[in-house]
């Protein structure tokens, strides 16, 4: 059992926030990557009272209640996600501001067998301007070649992260993926679909990429946009961006299967077309940046989610197209129930 | 009370050696002493070798619940 006495106070660990819901929320852990589920009468218990000692707050419920306080806030101290202490003016809370240097973050390059544009000069624009993570998604059947010239590119280059996403194809040998991501550790997976078997290959030595094998159809771009508690992040850096920024297409940059330059592979307004645009004229344009700043907090049911900052938004899949702020289409979560569909 | 005089405060208070700027993962950073958590994220730059980007790029694969 914790030691407290009346005259301590409860607080949460700095990186564990506390995220209201229409029927429940969640604690998120921004350090170990971890949620929890608790009442939102506990939200408003830690959100309203954290000026006030144990007995300040307890001299509020009735009997019940105060038995109940004790019961949650000894559990949360368990499990690691608070602390008892009678000089909470030293634990501040966090900076919940958000920032970063680069004018593009990360970027989707999608390839089909009707692709005509040079994948490796886009990746050589995407260089010059400092973008850090890029996924590939080629919808048809790839070769290995490509794969191992797209890796040199990248290696001592901005790009730290690079995920690929293949379709399944007895000609590429997992041992050559595999080697692929041993050489070189900025590619972190592999996502191989279409494929006859659900397995995942890791590279036990560095234990940083892997390739994963799933049954997952793909086909093209429209099957983007899935909602679902797998792609839930729990850190610091999307918690912050979530909070006024949009989670998916802040600081994005994608071109399609044709080559043609849009903040998400499945929208539909282009800003030129890569074979006689550079990604710089297109990031000139001002109407590129329409939907960077459309948070969480403003989008329909959204807004009323405990989940809505660890989440990532999808603007090209809603529930009303000509609706800006309209609930993503493929979220089958109900958070006025806290029920999935 | 400025930021570098709390975490002294904090630092005493706790006994806290002088901790490191470098670890190799999250998990490994101190959790008790969450101001310092708080400031070594975002003022100190500590440092950590991610295992992927921090939020998913696309959500193409289903994936199960």
């Amino acid at each position: 059992m914790p030691n407290s006495n009346d005259k301590d106070y409860f607080l949460l660990f700095a990186n564990c926030i506390p995220v209201k819901g229409a029927k429940r929320s969640i604690i998120c852990d921004l350090q170990l990557n971890r949620y929890r589920f608790v009442p939102n009468l506990l939200f408003e218990i830690i959100n309203n009272n954290r000026n006030k000692t144990l007995e300040q707050i307890k001299s509020k419920y009735d009997g019940d209640n105060v038995e109940g306080i004790d019961l949650f806030f000894n559990l949360l101290v368990k499990e690691n996600w608070g602390f008892y202490t009678d000089t909470p003016n030293l634990f501040p809370p966090l900076d919940l501001t958000w920032d970063s240097p680069l004018k593009v973050s990360n970027c989707i390059i999608d390839i089909n067998d009707k692709s005509k544009f040079n994948v490796l000069s886009v990746i050589k624009q995407l260089i010059e301007i400092n973008c850090e993570a890029l996924q590939i998604r080629v919808f048809n059947e790839t070769n290995i070649e490509l794969l191992k010239k797209i890796s040199d590119i990248i290696s001592e280059s901005s790009i730290l992260c690079l995920e690929i996403i293949i379709r399944y194809s007895k000609s590429i040998n997992p041992k050559d993926l595999l080697q692929l991501v041993s050489f070189n550790p900025r590619i972190r997976q592999i996502t191989v679909f279409n494929s006859p078997q659900k397995k995942i290959i890791s590279n036990t030595l560095l234990n940083l990429g892997f390739i994963s094998y799933v049954e997952d159809s793909v086909s093209d771009a429209s099957h983007c946009g899935v909602v679902n508690n797998y792609y839930f992040d729990t850190n610091i850096q999307l918690f912050t961006e979530s909070q006024k920024h949009n989670n998916c297409l802040n600081k994005k940059i994608s071109i399609d299967t044709n080559g043609d330059i849009k903040n998400c592979p499945s929208m539909t307004t282009s800003f030129g077309n890569v074979q006689n645009t550079t990604l710089q004229e297109a990031l000139n344009k001002k109407e590129f940046y329409k939907y960077w700043n459309i948070n969480k907090d403003q989008i329909k049911v959204c807004k009323d989610c405990e989940f809505r900052y660890i989440c990532t938004d999808c603007r090209a899949y809603t529930q009303n197209p000509s609706d800006i702020y309209s609930k993503p289409a493929k979220c089958s979560y109900n958070p006025y129930e806290a029920t999935w569909d | 009370m400025k930021k570098e005089n709390i975490l002294k405060k904090v630092i005493g208070k706790y006994n806290l050696k002088k901790l490191p700027l470098y670890y190799n993962s999250m998990e490994e950073m101190p959790r008790q002493s969450s101001i310092h958590t708080a400031y070594s994220l975002k003022h100190e730059g500590a440092f950590f070798i991610p295992t992927k980007y921090h939020k998913p790029i696309s959500r193409i694969i289903k994936h199960q619940k």
